[in-house]
């Protein structure tokens, strides 16, 4: 008798312990669907003190005559963000493994280039031909033009940033699923991957 | 008589001791409350900064540095490359860190907030140089790149030295992470509080 009500008794308690994982997992699985992955999430911000070269070219007619083609050089400083795009990430949960996909980190907004930078005072440049060649408010404005697109086309190519932007990323996330999944870490475990 | 009065101190110190109980009770509990965000913000922090490598920075530092012909009279503020022995394009990177050692966690229980004071930044080490290209036209001999590596090095320091948006930049980067994950920390922990990183 003594050995059936122990057998009922172990038998109950490892029912109401699978229900508890159950509901634990129900729990999991619901709590992480509750995030909200949208919008762009900026994790790193670059500085770059660049150099700009731009090749002024000889004007043409009677007020150009003698000119030659100008090299010019300027300094200029900018900023460039860069993150993911958060509805691009995958969260899926199966039992108690959360599986994350973190897409590939990518510059995000245009770059922030100093405009002063490009006065005509700070141009660097050689004075040849008899008649200079002047600076304009167009070459200002082109060279402005061309560090943005050179500092936009560096930072998306640089590989090493771009990781450092996905890594934090992947911190952030983990924190909030940390949060939203009401339960002790110890409890689930998570995958992560990462788009190359 | 006497019984008396002793009854009717009896009769105030009971209530009075509970109101004092009270008191500390509240006091102990928010005081408790403060240090205890106080506390899981700085062990938080240290984790944060560890893995999200925070502490150091490096940035691309590309200058234009002139080679005086003669030192005694030499003008460096004027851009015309003819007056120089040279002029050269350096590429190169400064690493600039912070101590988050310094950091200081302050909660404000009246606002409800959490405020997270970084220190600020430093450049760290000396610049590294990775290319250098002569802009005069003509490619310079051999021997003298390593005075010319020797310009690029001191014209970056000098530049990156005066450079008044290079060191809030660097700060900037941490505040962006930080702000990020605080403000999703903060909303598991005490929904309550908000968080400021400056």
């Amino acid at each position: 008798m003594k050995k059936i009500i122990v057998i009922n008794l172990l038998l109950i308690s490892l029912f109401s312990l699978t229900g508890c994982k159950k509901d634990e997992e129900k729990i999991l699985a619901e709590n992480i669907k509750k995030m909200h992955l949208t919008g762009n999430l900026v994790t790193y911000q670059a500085y770059y003190h660049n150099v700009v070269e731009y090749d002024k070219k000889a004007g043409t007619g009677i007020t150009h005559l003698f000119e030659e083609n100008r090299k010019l050089f300027a300094e200029y400083t900018g900023t460039i963000k860069l993150g993911i795009n958060l509805s691009n990430v995958k969260v899926s949960v199966l039992g108690r493994e959360i599986n994350v996909f973190i897409p590939k980190a990518s510059v995000i907004g245009s770059p922030n280039v100093d405009k002063d930078d490009f006065k005509e005072e700070n141009f660097i440049e050689s004075r040849e031909g008899i008649n200079k060649n002047p600076i304009t408010a167009d070459d200002s404005a082109i060279a402005f033009d061309k560090a943005q697109a050179e500092m936009l086309e560096s930072a998306s190519r640089d590989e090493e940033l771009l990781a450092k932007a996905q890594q934090r990323a992947k911190i952030i996330i983990e924190e909030n699923i940390i949060q939203f999944s009401g339960l002790n870490q110890k409890d689930y475990s998570i995958d992560w991957e990462y788009e190359q | 008589m006497e019984s008396k009065i002793r009854l009717v101190n009896n009769k105030w110190l009971i209530p009075l001791l509970l109101i004092f109980i009270v008191l500390l009770v509240v006091l102990f509990v928010n005081f408790n409350k403060e240090g205890q965000i106080k506390m899981k913000v700085k062990s938080t922090l240290e984790k944060i900064v560890e893995k999200s490598d925070l502490e150091t920075v490096t940035f691309t530092y590309n200058v234009i540095a002139k080679q005086c012909r003669d030192n005694e009279v030499c003008d460096k503020t004027t851009n015309d490359i003819n007056n120089f022995k040279y002029v050269v394009s350096c590429k190169g990177s400064i690493v600039a860190g912070i101590d988050f050692k310094k950091i200081m966690v302050d909660v404000n229980q009246k606002n409800k907030k959490v405020v997270i004071k970084i220190p600020e930044a430093a450049i760290i080490d000396e610049p590294n140089i990775l290319s250098i290209k002569f802009l005069n036209g003509n490619e310079l001999p051999a021997s003298e790149l390593p005075n010319a590596r020797k310009l690029c090095q001191e014209t970056i320091k000098e530049k990156s030295s005066v450079d008044e948006k290079l060191i809030p930049a660097a700060k900037e980067q941490s505040i962006i992470v930080l702000e990020e994950f605080y403000n999703q920390w903060i909303k598991a922990y005490n929904s309550s509080y908000s968080v400021e990183v400056k």
